[in-house]
């Protein structure tokens, strides 16, 4: 029987099978390591220094709800009307005359254990060494499972590019020293910003030196968007009530009363130019 | 056979596969390389924003000659903080911040409805809701009509029928001047719509018009009215506020109707009837002389009529003040002693005083607050502006222009307003245009950078003036509701195209410049420059022959550049000013903004007065005039016990708690003034019929009627919803996001409603600045607009329309 | 709590398209399960319907793909699927298992056409455990977006396997039926497909009733245990139940998804009524993708944040 077997084996795997096969199969090999090569060599060069964990701390009792945040982070990344990479969840609580207005921003948390690097089918979104989640645009089949996966919804689908895209911490702003658009402009100086692994930076003494709440601490994907005085009764409103649920899907083109063309112009004005645009290609994956 | 369609089916999978996958990958990476070869023309210019009026620092970056990023300029204080010790401390370090309508600018520049050539009225009625048929001419034949229609004024010795409306920051200089060597004495701006019922409180009160608040030192503040953390005008308020609050354990109160953006923040949010502030600052007052808390050395040295106003007060306990205002006893009692005892403190008021009948009182028994406590012009009070700039160089007009400039104004100016702001007064002047009344009637407008028909209160009767009028001129950027009245319509220009001097209102001198970080993209003429062109065509020169428009004042040469004469204007304003430098100067400063090394100064009215400047000057009743061509001219100073010292600019030269000086004066209406800031109601109070106080604000995502075009801003709010307390929508049987219809006795409207519980039940607001029926795709019918419910009413004292003074019933449709 | 303002327009990623795919891969998965019966597991009476759905099996996964592929929003850049792979994510599984299932389904009709026993039986084998990844990787893929409350459960995989199987098993009666009524007149079609007798479809009736008690009782134990769970949890049943997409939950897949066919299978008035069977079927098949989409969609409607 085994003998039968070995005939057999023998007869399928002769020699031309056998390269034919090996040949195919080094064919595929050489032609990842070709493409993965090309991917490596990025002009925007993320070399690296090791240690440096990038957080942002969001302090709620200096913000002022308004809107600053989510109008710069459009214009330095060009975001498409409609979508935001950074915004303002605005709730009321309390009764007549004991009201008061709770704030709380909200954006990619950069998570240490993020669902939506392990669900991605091609890699195409990844976490750099210095703890950015960032998403290759050169990469995505916009499948949108990241964006299913996240537990703060904070992905979109970018109608243009057709592919996914979240907020970034401006990381081509990053290279260059500066702060991320939306920490610059905080009009309450709520937002800050910097490495946390820095024992010296005014982030981590702020950790240190303040209670700090995270959302949704409960799926244990480690945020780094920590939050000062984040009140959770208002920051899970609107979850529950069946009356917001509607108010939660907006429909741009209909509350603007214009077309998709009028949408449109608007991302063509800085498409290409703008300076996310200009300055981050998303080429490189790092850390295979 | 089998094992060839095998390889082969192997082999054919994996070319294509390799071929599809290059086309993608390899290739597309190429591309991208060369992309990145390419370089692009990047610059970074500093100017001054415009999206509001508060002309805060920016550094706009431009590539390849289009704007893509408008950033904070950290230079600048109106971005970081109005106390000097503060920015010069930590300004590089901090950085400095921009609004979210800073940040919009990119799309109010690229609107593609930006009108972008002038264009001519074909149909000659005027109407809202009625199509002009505009059809686009060349700038020539724009100017060239223009040119005639006000040579033929000026030849019938009608100049003065000459109107001219202007914003009250950008270009005023050149327009004011223009109006002088016109000869019409009709220039107004802006300001009458905002705040002049503040400035006539407060020029009372110390007879400085803009006191500001030192709030980075401050421990307790107190704001009735105001909201400065979504008027946002100014950013270091937005720093501030936050700031003081959390680092210094500052405990911030605000008195308000609604919970506005600052009260939501606030340490405690006093719910209060509209208007009625100035009982709870009497009874507050009261409270404070009864428990021995005022400052007796203050109010003995430098304030006037103490004992007459204690006289009055007596009586105005916080029950009495209770049963006005709706606040409670107890914590107008508790406000009282907080602000007294928690030193040092600064109270503030704006506009939700100053925009109602009885504001000017109001405000001026507020203000004294601050008297009584003794904190004036001390750290972490209410401080005297020490505002110095760039300076308006009178011109000397002609003979002709001089004949009618002693005409009237067409709101009869100082005459029939005691505390006349020269901004005029708005309502009036279009009350006497639509009623055939005033001193003449005028026949030309030129309105530049306004909306009237929805910005003044009481859109039919603005209708109504400006179609009674020959010929308008509309100078704007997008086809607005007053545009469609006019008869030629000018492309205008945004704040990245132009130049203006900003001295900006900090607590010690600070100029920044806004200069053209591009050309005006559809190659307009900026509006200085048709000022200008203007001038040069009518050949208006000034008394001694200098032919103003043409001649460059610094080099003294003729210029055919307009854009260069009015650097040279510019340049010369900056050198006569405080700063002293020319306009080159200024641009190569850091973030282009001139700051003053000498800080913030406190305690400037204890100042004495030296021997040199005592040489020009003048003494009449112990008051020190300065002397100008042999005239008296402005207030400088008093003799206090023998000693010249700066003092308050008021007639005693001390803090007035009794203007003894009202009992000449007659407001508008011919009633005398009153010299104690006495509680009076205002004039509408609410009926049976009209039942609730309507009420408006700012919020931090829109300028007033001029950003509802601009699709960042609209993205984040697109509407204006009409805001009902809770109980009161209930007993009105009205639920969220229903539409009502807003009725008072002068017209009624269409609103969607929003139920909250952070407005008092008697009240009902919405956001200012909505309800377009022109200006744009996005602006056109969204929201309401709340000015056809009210009268073209305004304050008799000051001439401050009444935006907020309004009582309306609301049902369902 | 009246006033909350949200801002992003938080459309819903994954739609009907999805919802497709998932429903024809069930019925795939299934079609080719039942078909195994017969030619693997040596079930003689099912011979001739298991020789149908073989091509169903074959037909539906050569459709399913077309729906995944455009629901991409990058179409030409699908082959990286094939290059660039993520072990840890499900969808990559899936690639892999779709791509060998596929060429098992071809094998395994050519094999029954050639009727080659030993490579059929060899095929059918793998094809099994294949096709019962299939159907469960769809379920994994849901169950690791642990975000959605209503897809973080171990009995995503199960549940889709179960209703694989009753989509499966409908859609093979009908066309069976399909077929004897219709069809009987052609000569091609007889020599290849030899009549099915009426107890074949009795029997794969009484298959169907178990499958449609297992399938309602894990639908049900899901809802409860949600609805008794956290707050989170519990506003995705009462979505289910009360909100939005009760009608389709509870009319659509639940009463004549389910409880009306299984009382058709089941009773014996009806369960030998060709006609109410055939009806039955289709019911089920509309119940199923009902099933389908309120899990995909429904699951994506309450807010996150």
């Amino acid at each position: 029987m085994i003998d039968n077997l070995k005939e057999k084996l023998k007869e399928k795997i002769n020699r031309r099978g056998f390269l034919k096969v090996a040949g195919t199969g080094l064919t595929i090999l050489a032609l990842q390591k070709m493409l993965t090569k090309l991917e490596a060599k990025d002009v925007l060069e993320t070399k690296s220094i090791t240690g440096k964990r990038y957080a942002m701390l969001i302090d709620l009792r200096k913000c002022i709800g308004c809107d600053a945040c989510s109008v710069a982070c459009n214009q330095e990344n060009n975001v498409p009307i409609g979508f935001y990479r950074t915004w303002v969840k605005k709730v009321e609580k309390g009764e007549y005359n004991n009201v008061r207005d709770y704030y709380i921003p909200t954006l990619c948390n950069h998570c240490e254990d993020a669902i939506c690097n392990r669900n991605c089918p091609v890699k195409a979104t990844y976490k750099t060494s210095e703890g950015l989640t960032l998403v290759d645009y050169d990469r995505c089949i916009g499948c949108r499972y990241c964006m299913v996966s996240c537990p703060y919804n904070v992905r979109f689908a970018h109608p243009y590019r057709k592919t996914v895209d979240k907020c970034t911490f401006c990381v081509h702003r990053l290279k260059e020293g500066k702060l991320p658009a939306c920490v610059e402009t905080c009009v309450g100086k709520a937002r800050i910003f910097g490495d946390i692994n820095d024992k010296k930076s005014e982030i981590y003494k702020a950790i240190a030196t303040n209670s700090i709440q995270v959302l949704k601490s409960e799926q244990n994907t480690k945020p780094h968007v920590f939050y000062i005085s984040l009140d959770i009764e208002t920051a899970e409103a609107g979850k529950t009530d069946f009356d917001y649920m509607k108010y939660y899907r907006r429909d741009i083109k209909k509350e603007l009363g214009v077309n998709g063309n009028r949408i449109k112009e608007q991302y063509n004005i800085l498409k290409g130019i703008s300076e996310a645009d200009r300055k981050y290609k998303h080429q490189k994956k790092l850390n295979p | 056979m089998n094992k060839l369609t095998r390889r082969e089916f192997i082999g054919t999978i994996t070319t294509t596969a390799a071929i599809l996958a290059s086309n993608n990958d390899i290739v597309k990476n190429l591309k991208n390389d060369l992309k990145q070869i390419k370089k692009f023309n990047e610059e970074s210019i500093p100017s001054c924003c415009n999206m509001c009026g508060s002309q805060c620092g920016i550094i706009v970056k431009v590539v390849d000659g289009k704007v893509v990023k408008i950033e904070p300029n950290h230079h600048n204080p109106n971005n970081f903080s109005n106390n000097s010790e503060d920015f010069f401390k930590n300004h590089l370090k901090e950085g400095a911040v921009i609004c979210a309508k800073g940040n919009a600018g990119i799309a109010t520049l690229y609107d593609p409805d930006r009108i972008k050539k002038p264009l001519k009225r074909t149909n000659p009625k005027k109407g809202i809701g009625i199509e002009p048929g505009f059809k686009e001419i060349s700038w020539e034949e724009a100017l060239n009509e223009i040119t005639d229609r006000l040579k033929k004024l000026r030849q019938n010795n009608e100049a003065h029928k000459l109107l001219w409306f202007s914003e009250d920051h950008s270009f005023t200089h050149i327009q004011q001047d223009f109006c002088e060597l016109f000869g019409t004495p009709n220039y107004s701006m802006h300001s009458n719509l905002c705040d002049t019922g503040r400035k006539a409180s407060f020029k009372i009160m110390m007879g400085d018009e803009r006191p500001l608040c030192d709030f980075v030192n401050s421990r307790y503040i107190l704001l009735f009215g105001w909201n400065p953390l979504y008027a946002l005008k100014w950013l270091h308020l937005g720093r501030i506020i936050p700031k003081a609050m959390i680092e210094n354990g500052t405990k911030l109160v605000v008195v308000d109707p609604y919970l506005s953006g600052t009260a939501a923040k606030a340490t405690e949010w006093i719910p209060i009837r509209p208007s009625t502030d100035g009982a709870m600052a009497l009874a507050m007052a009261n409270v404070i002389i009864k428990n021995n808390l005022h400052d007796k050395h203050f109010i003995e040295e430098w304030t006037d009529g103490f004992d007459k106003f204690y006289d009055y007060v007596k009586d105005k306990t916080p029950k009495w003040a209770e049963k006005i205002t709706d606040v409670p006893a107890e914590t107008i009692e508790r406000v009282a002693i907080e602000f007294a005892t928690i030193k040092p403190g600064v109270v503030d008021f704006w506009s939700g005083i100053g925009q109602y009948s009885n504001g000017v009182y109001s405000g001026w028994a507020i203000g004294l607050l601050a008297a009584l406590t003794g904190q004036i012009d001390k750290p972490g009070t209410l401080i005297i502006p020490d505002k110095k700039g760039n300076k308006h160089i009178k011109v000397k007009p002609d003979e002709i222009a001089e004949k009618s400039l002693k005409a009237k104004r067409m709101d009869f100016g100082k005459e029939k307003y005691p505390y006349f702001h020269s901004s005029g007064v708005y309502t009036e002047i279009f009350n006497n245009i639509a009623n055939n009344k005033g001193p003449y009637k005028p026949k030309i407008a030129i309105i530049i950078f306004q909306n009237l028909l929805m910005s003044t209160p009481g859109t039919e009767i603005v209708a109504k003036a400006l179609s009674k009028l020959e010929f308008v001129v509309v100078n704007d950027i997008f086809l607005s509701e007053t545009a469609h009245f006019a008869d030629i319509v000018l492309p205008g220009t945004t704040y990245l195209e132009r130049y203006d001097l900003n001295t900006h209102w900090v607590s010690w001198p600070a100029l920044g410049l806004r200069q053209p970080v591009i050309k005006p993209i559809f190659g307009q003429l900026t509006e200085y420059e048709f000022v200008c062109e203007l001038g040069r065509r009518l050949k208006l020169k000034e008394k001694d022959g200098n032919d103003f428009f043409n001649i460059g004042r610094v080099s003294k040469e003729p210029l055919s550049d307009k854009t260069k004469w009015y650097e040279e204007y510019l340049s010369k304003e900056l050198k006569e000013g405080e700063p002293q430098i020319t306009l080159d100067e200024l641009k190569k400063l850091p973030g282009a903004v001139w700051v003053s090394k000498y800080g913030t100064k406190y305690e400037k009215f204890k100042k004495v007065i030296s021997e040199d400047k005592l040489k020009d000057t003048i003494i009449e009743d112990k008051i020190i005039y300065s002397l100008k061509d042999g005239k008296k001219d402005k207030q400088i100073g008093f003799m206090k016990n023998g000693i010249p010292v700066r003092g308050f600019f008021t007639p005693t030269g001390k803090i007035q708690f009794y203007a003894e000086k009202h009992k000449e004066k007659k407001d508008a209406n011919g009633k005398p003034l009153k010299e104690l800031p006495e509680y009076i109601e205002r004039d509408w109070q609410p009926t049976q019929e009209y039942p609730f106080y309507l009420i408006n604000w700012k919020e931090a995502t829109h300028t007033h009627t001029r950003t509802q075009n601009n699709i960042y801003l609209m993205e984040i709010k697109n509407e204006n919803k009409l805001m009902i307390n809770k109980i009161t929508a209930q007993k009105l049987n009205i639920k969220n996001g229903d539409m009502v219809w807003i009725e008072s006795p002068y017209g009624k409207t269409k609103a969607r409603v929003k139920i909250t519980e952070g407005i008092h039940p008697q009240v009902v607001g919405l956001q200012h600045g909505f309800g377009h029926w022109a200006f744009g795709e996005i602006a056109k019918n969204k929201g309401t607009s709340d000015s056809v419910l009210r009268p073209a009413k305004s304050c008799p004292i000051s001439g401050q329309a009444l935006h907020k003074e309004c009582c309306v019933k609301i049902y369902k449709i | 709590m009246d006033n909350i303002i949200y801002m992003s327009t938080h459309e819903i990623p994954l739609l009907t398209k999805i919802a497709n795919y998932f429903y024809l891969t069930g019925i795939s998965a299934a079609s080719f399960i039942i078909s195994s019966l017969a030619y693997v597991f040596g079930m003689e009476k099912y011979k001739d319907c298991g020789k149908i759905s073989a091509i169903i099996a074959f037909g539906g996964i050569c459709i399913a793909p077309i729906f995944l592929i455009m629901d991409l929003m990058q179409i030409p850049r699908m082959f990286y699927l094939f290059f660039m792979f993520n072990f840890e994510s499900p969808l990559t599984w899936g690639t892999i298992i779709l791509s060998l299932y596929i060429l098992n389904c071809f094998l395994y009709l050519y094999y029954i056409f050639k009727e080659n026993k030993k490579n059929l039986k060899l095929f059918g084998i793998i094809g099994i455990m294949l096709a019962i990844s299939l159907e469960a990787y769809t379920g994994f893929v849901l169950a690791l977006g642990k975000g959605i409350a209503l897809w973080n459960t171990p009995l995503m995989p199960i549940y889709f396997l179960i209703s694989a199987m009753v989509s499966g098993t409908a859609l093979l009666i009908i066309i069976v039926v399909i077929k004897e009524k219709f069809f009987t007149n052609f000569e091609i079609i007889n020599k290849i497909f030899p009549q099915i007798q009426n107890e074949v479809i009795y029997d794969l009736g009484k298959m169907l009733a178990v499958f449609i008690a297992i399938d309602l009782f894990i639908a049900f134990s899901d809802v409860i245990l949600l609805f008794y769970s956290t707050p989170e949890n519990s506003i995705v049943a009462r979505v289910l139940l009360k909100g939005p997409f009760n009608i389709m939950f509870l009319f659509g897949e639940i009463l004549f998804g389910m409880v009306i066919p299984f009382f058709i299978f089941i009773l014996p008035k009806f369960n030998k009524n060709i006609a109410l069977l055939t009806f039955a079927s289709f019911l089920i098949l509309i119940g199923v993708w009902f099933m389908r989409y309120v899990t995909v969609v429904g699951g994506q409607y309450v807010p996150l944040m």
